[in-house]
């Protein structure tokens, strides 16, 4: 049965020459022009506030050499970088670049269904596009990256997201919306024809499947050994269950009421979780070691995604849903109340060298790949494509949406690194550094943290286990992958606002569930669209994989795609020198190499549509992003340090076998000296294949550019105009003419501003 | 919603229209609103035949989305 209706006849609409009948479908460019960016003494007052108190906070940040800096000053910062990048830079690009017309219709308009194309509030989809572009990834990189102190990462985050990530994603999003929200792989193949289509999708694919096994990686470095985090975040599998079946049969369409009741139960499990571990059987059933949980993972994955999506996907995605929004304002709310000291040094002795523990290589390039999601993330070309723009109400909201949402997400990957950087230095590095190095024991940790020499840091084997005591774990030597140090960052803020010491373990175990709750929503989701990209580019070859009924040809595709990612994240788990630490750059390197990708669709669109003034506003993030990403692949591959180059090590190890030793570096046997051999050369073999496809799009994406500037481009290939029958203010807040317009149009009946797609075309 | 924030200030029917607007907030994110919007657009569409009941109407957007996945981020 179908929802669609198409009855163009029967529609009430006006037809085409009697919009006489409705008022205006836009405000005035001119008129709404002066009123956002007239001068009054009001608004002159408060942007030179704004950039005063900006102003202020970065120097606080930047130069001042006290004891310590208060948190409070990042959240200055951060926001008042945003609101002038907000109201300046992007209503530039608007102004120049995008060039929105109310006038046209959007897709969802034109197309509307009552499915995915639907017309929806700018605020209400502003939260439903954050919730999708974010998850675990700005939670977990600047994480990482605050070993090399809290300056580089605090700049890169908000100057990053500025010019190049929310960039990238209003623009991606913008051009989608005018393509009737076709996906990037179709724009690409559009508009970089058909070598450089095919590269984008063989990319995505093989980007999409990196990023899934790193992220699966971080959760179960963060369940490994921890018997309260394993059976709180496995609850969440039959708490999802319920909620299937609830919403299936017992209260279809409640999904309020049901996530209201998943979110309790959830916090339910979270606190039998201490109790559960605390007993004999409990702490025997649930302390998983990490390979066992990796196989769980990889079951996982693929049952959630063969399964129907209504028994175990959608509810976990209402559910991370409900849990995203409610604590990135819990987040946001503590580090305005605690205002925690940061004590770490802004720029840390690792900052000039290329072999800190937590992950290696030099700050540039390593440092702008680490913190990937925050600042410059492609990922979200694929929501920002496909997704949303079929739900955008009118062009002009492309903005506040794309741009504005990927601020957000930059402002909690800030909220991440104020964690990070707020507990103690030597408990951060004793959490990071691989076991290799600190053997895994508190004393060991100790050992090795107070040899690397840093300035002011101290750690005793006392205060490691007190620390883990504490959060309710067994120990937190050498929890990589970032989640447990976030834990560990969060639980000591919001102790202070809530419940003190004692309510540590809590708040510990409840960010270990929120960050599981993200990834596994982002693990079973990407597989699934993983497992359709495939059959379709399969069904080009062999039809019947167009059929997404043919339940063989589901289940080959979805075991291809988690065969792919189980096989890395084994890999990870079981690798000698520590997996999050040589594992993680290749994400955050696919990751920057799809956002190339993605500016490189954009700079060829914007070509074609004879922009050319104003091209560098994507060329200055291309440049850096491929500067960035070809440096670090070029060091990953060809670098002579073994610590840094993924073949040299891969060389040194296989000299080691071949000489006939035992032992070799950290690998302490044969068996782990092969491991090194053979993980190096898969990640070595990734990173070539990587940034070999990503040439081939970017050469293509200035191929097609330059041709544009020559006069022989492609043209647009835009859907045609269709005028907009309908109207809805562009920002957050209103300006008086939109309102005034948004009045008339909601005085009409529903019926008439509704819009049904029908008698459009 | 935008009536909700300008009643704020009005004491306990200002609060009520808040929360109201922040329950909408969240239905709309969550897409609990769903089938209240299918029937505005059925309507606006001007179709004789009746529309969905409720349950109907869920059970055919789950079977659709399982053949329409969405991405989620990292």
């Amino acid at each position: 049965m179908s929802t669609t209706h198409r009855h163009p006849a029967e529609s009430p609409q006006p037809s085409q020459g009697g919009s006489a009948e409705l008022p205006p479908n836009h405000v005035t460019p001119e008129v709404l022009e002066r009123e956002q960016t007239r001068w009054t003494p009001l608004r002159i007052a408060l942007w030179v506030g704004i950039a005063l108190l900006g102003g202020v906070a970065w120097v606080m940040i930047a130069f001042a050499r006290g004891e310590s800096v208060n948190a409070i000053w990042f959240v200055f910062a951060a926001v008042c970088s945003y609101f002038i990048a907000y109201r300046f830079y992007s209503k530039f690009i608007e102004l120049k670049l995008t060039r929105p017309d109310d006038r046209r219709a959007t897709p969802a308009e034109y197309h509307a269904n009552g499915k995915d194309y639907m017309p929806t509030d700018r605020r209400v989809l502003y939260g439903h596009h954050f919730a999708a572009i974010a998850g675990a990834g700005p939670l977990v990189g600047p994480v990482l990256a605050a070993q090399m102190g809290y300056l580089p990462g605090t700049i890169w985050i908000i100057v990053g997201v500025i010019l190049a990530g929310a960039v990238q994603d209003y623009l991606v999003l913008f051009f989608s919306m005018r393509r009737g929200g076709r996906s990037l792989g179709q724009m690409a193949r559009e508009e970089l024809g058909v070598v450089g289509g095919y590269a984008a999708i063989v990319a995505t694919l093989a980007i999409m499947i990196i990023i899934v096994a790193i992220l699966a990686l971080v959760v179960v470095n963060a369940l490994g050994e921890s018997p309260w985090g394993v059976f709180s975040v496995g609850m969440t599998i039959p708490i999802a269950l319920f909620m299937g079946v609830y919403l299936r049969y017992l209260r279809p369409g409640r999904v309020m009421e049901v996530s209201v009741i998943g979110f309790v139960l959830l916090m339910l499990v979270i606190v039998a979780g201490g109790w559960v571990a605390d007993t004999e059987l409990g702490s025997q059933l649930f302390t998983l070691d990490r390979v066992t949980l990796a196989w769980c993972v990889i079951g996982y994955g693929f049952v959630a995604a063969v399964l129907p999506v209504w028994l175990l996907l959608s509810p976990r995605d209402y559910l991370s849903t409900f849990m995203k929004v409610g604590t990135i304002l819990l987040l946001a709310a503590a580090i305005v109340v605690v205002r925690p000291e940061i004590t770490v040094p802004a720029v840390s002795e690792f900052a000039g060298r290329s072999d800190g523990p937590v992950f290696t290589g030099s700050l540039f390039p390593f440092l702008f790949v680490t913190i990937a999601c925050g600042a410059l993330s492609g990922f979200h070309a694929l929501i920002a494509s496909g997704t949303t723009p079929k739900m955008i109400e009118k062009e002009r909201q492309a903005r506040f949406i794309g741009y504005g949402g990927m601020l957000m997400e930059s402002f909690v990957a800030i909220m991440a690194l104020v964690a990070a950087v707020s507990i103690d230095r030597g408990i951060y590095f004793a959490m990071n550094a691989s076991p290799a190095a600190t053997m895994g024991t508190v004393e060991g940790a100790a050992a090795f943290v107070n040899s690397l020499g840093l300035s002011g840091v101290h750690v005793t084997p006392e205060l490691l286990q007190g620390t883990a005591d504490a959060v309710g774990e067994e120990t937190i030597v050498s929890r990589t992958g970032g989640a447990p140090t976030l834990a560990v960052g969060l639980s000591h803020i919001m102790q202070q606002w809530f419940g003190g010491v004692s309510m540590m373990s809590f708040w510990y175990h409840f960010a270990i569930m929120f960050e599981a709750l993200f990834i596994l929503t982002a693990v079973d989701a990407g597989t699934r669209v993983a497992r359709f990209m495939l059959t379709d580019t399969l069904g080009n070859f062999f039809p019947r994989f167009r059929d997404v009924n043919w339940r063989t040809g589901a289940w080959l595709t979805t075991a291809i795609m988690v065969a792919g990612w189980g096989t890395i994240l084994i890999l990870g788990v079981t690798d000698p020198l520590g997996g999050i630490n040589t594992f993680y750059p290749l994400f955050g390197i696919a990751n920057q190499l799809l956002a190339a990708i993605a500016l490189a669709v954009c700079l060829a669109i914007a070509a074609n549509l004879h922009r050319f003034k104003y091209l560098w506003i994507i060329m200055l993030p291309l440049l850096f992003d491929v500067l960035v990403t070809v440096t670090g692949s070029w060091q990953k591959i060809f670098s002579s340090d073994p610590k840094v180059g993924y073949w040299a090590n891969h060389g040194a190890f296989k000299d080691a076998l071949a000489q006939g030793k035992t032992s070799f570096g950290t690998a302490k046997n044969v068996e782990a000296m092969e491991a090194v051999v053979r993980n190096t050369f898969v990640q070595g073999t990734l990173s070539v294949l990587f940034v070999v496809l990503t040439i081939v799009v970017v050469v293509m994406g200035v191929v097609e550019t330059v041709k544009a500037l020559r006069g022989r481009g492609r043209g647009t290939h835009e859907d045609p105009v269709v005028e907009s029958r309908f109207y809805a203010p562009s920002g957050l807040v209103a300006m008086p003419s939109e309102k005034a317009l948004e009045k008339q149009w909601r005085a009409l009946p529903l019926e008439q501003r509704t819009p049904t797609g029908g008698g459009h075309h | 919603m935008t009536g909700a924030v300008e009643q704020a200030g009005r004491g306990r029917s200002g609060f009520l229209d808040w929360w109201r607007g922040a329950v909408r907030f969240g239905n709309g994110v969550l897409g609990a609103d769903r089938y209240e919007r299918y029937l505005q657009y059925h309507r606006a569409t001007g179709c004789e035949s009746e529309p969905l009941t409720e349950r109907e109407f869920w059970r055919d957007w789950q079977d659709w989305q399982d053949a329409h996945p969405e991405g989620r981020c990292c």
